[in-house]
């Protein structure tokens, strides 16, 4: 063992040319970043990008989490021509480092087992959501999520029914009397999940010059996807 | 310990083993030589700079900016509204249209919409107290002096956005009007009285 100081150099040279690239170069460029104003065409009025987590949001992040949630669902929309996220209406831009100003710690995910949820609170909404985690299949027929059912409880229900309470088709429906409520956790999930809206264009990725006709632009995002109406329990 | 096992002997002639020492082919050299002008070919075509606003498909900043929208003035008058948003609206309201008791409107107010901009920069950078005549009601209210927050250009921005936002049409501010008016440096508050015999530019 001669030339231990040797190896030791090339072991350090090897290590710091990797924390330079990983590490350094990142902060040096992105440390830096804060709230930007969006880039609009026309008259409107820019705003300001990101806004930070709303309280009950930033509890449903945790939710998120602590359930694994991105094990199968990723949070970010790929660049135009690398993949047909644009093409599947899962955002109007692609990701950018803003994005995820306010998240700690940013879950990226890696395998889109299911469906990217970079601006899924754009495409859904609260009972939307509920009805997701209660069970999967109800809206998306042959869904391999497990269902979350554990973020609800049934209860009785005492002089008048919950205005939370699910509307679930026969097959999952409570028991007369009883009805099917989401308990905080899955309340904060639903915050968190609403949050997500990678809206606004911003100087990195500027809106689509506009079309030249009336017609509407193949990327236009639907207004908004209400999952398809189920059908409501006979009472 | 078996005794029919010979004993060991410890080999004290036998020196430590050395590791030698011979030349790098010629052949990997060019190779890792090839391959490192190959990846600063690569870094220049497709790093953008290393600047932050350069994303994929984008290869510069030149291309990311040819891209944007070409309008300078709304750029400001956005920065202009992030300011007023994150301050000015606290008294002044979004509608810019003032409260009673808490502060005069500023959507066709003389003091706004003025030719020059010198005036209410220097409210604005020095803040303001006692009556003033805003629309014909008389005001009695104190106003914050601003000029170590924000910035000239910040100052401008949101004096831009008020002169062109709720109908209100007046010409941009320059930052140069606002600088001009920081470096005569006056005591905190201004009032109306001196207002007035500045110049409207």
């Amino acid at each position: 063992m001669n030339s231990g100081p040797l190896l030791f150099l090339g072991l350090f040279a090897t290590m710091a040319c990797s924390w330079t690239g990983f590490i350094l170069a990142p902060q040096l460029q992105l440390g830096g970043l804060t709230q930007t104003n969006t880039v609009v065409v026309g008259d409107a009025l820019a705003q300001t990008y990101p806004l930070p987590m709303p309280g009950e949001a930033h509890a449903g992040a945790e939710i998120y989490r602590a359930n694994g949630c991105a094990a199968c669902h990723t949070e970010m929309v790929r660049p135009p021509d690398l993949g047909s996220d644009l093409q599947r209406h899962w955002g109007a831009r692609r990701s950018l480092a803003e994005d995820y100003l306010f998240e700690q710690p940013v879950m990226l995910g890696s395998q889109r087992i299911g469906p990217d949820l970079a601006n899924f609170g754009r495409r859904s909404d609260t009972n939307g959501i509920y009805l997701r985690l209660y069970d999967p299949g109800l809206i998306t027929r042959g869904s391999v999520m497990p269902p979350y059912r554990f973020l609800f409880e049934t209860r009785k229900i005492v002089l008048f029914p919950s205005p939370e309470a699910l509307v679930l088709p026969d097959q999952d429906a409570p028991p007369a009397g009883f009805e099917i409520v989401p308990r905080p956790p899955a309340r904060a999930l639903a915050a968190y999940l609403l949050n997500l809206r990678q809206d606004g264009y911003l100087f990195a990725a500027p809106p689509p010059p506009l079309p030249k006709t009336n017609a509407v632009p193949t990327n236009a995002i639907p207004t908004n996807a209400v999952p398809a109406a189920v059908k409501p329990v006979a009472k | 310990m078996n005794p029919d096992e010979p004993k060991r002997t410890v080999h004290q002639n036998r020196p430590e083993p050395v590791a030698g020492r011979s030349s790098v082919p010629m052949w990997l050299i060019v190779v890792f030589g090839l391959l490192f002008y190959w990846s600063q070919l690569f870094l220049a075509e497709n790093a953008g700079g290393f600047s932050k606003d350069v994303y994929h498909p984008y290869t510069s900043y030149d291309d990311v900016a040819f891209a944007n929208p070409q309008d300078p003035e709304a750029k400001r008058r956005a920065e202009g509204r992030r300011v007023f948003m994150t301050t000015c609206y606290a008294c002044h309201l979004e509608s810019g249209l003032g409260k009673e008791g808490t502060a005069p409107p500023l959507v066709g107010s003389d003091w706004v919409l003025a030719p020059g901009a010198n005036r209410i920069a220097h409210i604005v950078l020095y803040g303001l107290t006692g009556p003033i005549n805003v629309k014909g009601q008389e005001w009695n209210l104190t106003m914050l002096p601003w000029r170590e927050t924000y910035s000239d250009e910040q100052i401008a921005a949101v004096l831009t956005y008020i002169r062109s936002q709720w109908g209100n049409k007046a010409g941009p501010v320059d930052p140069q009007v606002v600088k001009a008016a920081r470096a005569e440096a006056r005591p905190n508050y201004e009032s109306s009285e001196e207002l007035l015999k500045l110049p409207v530019q």
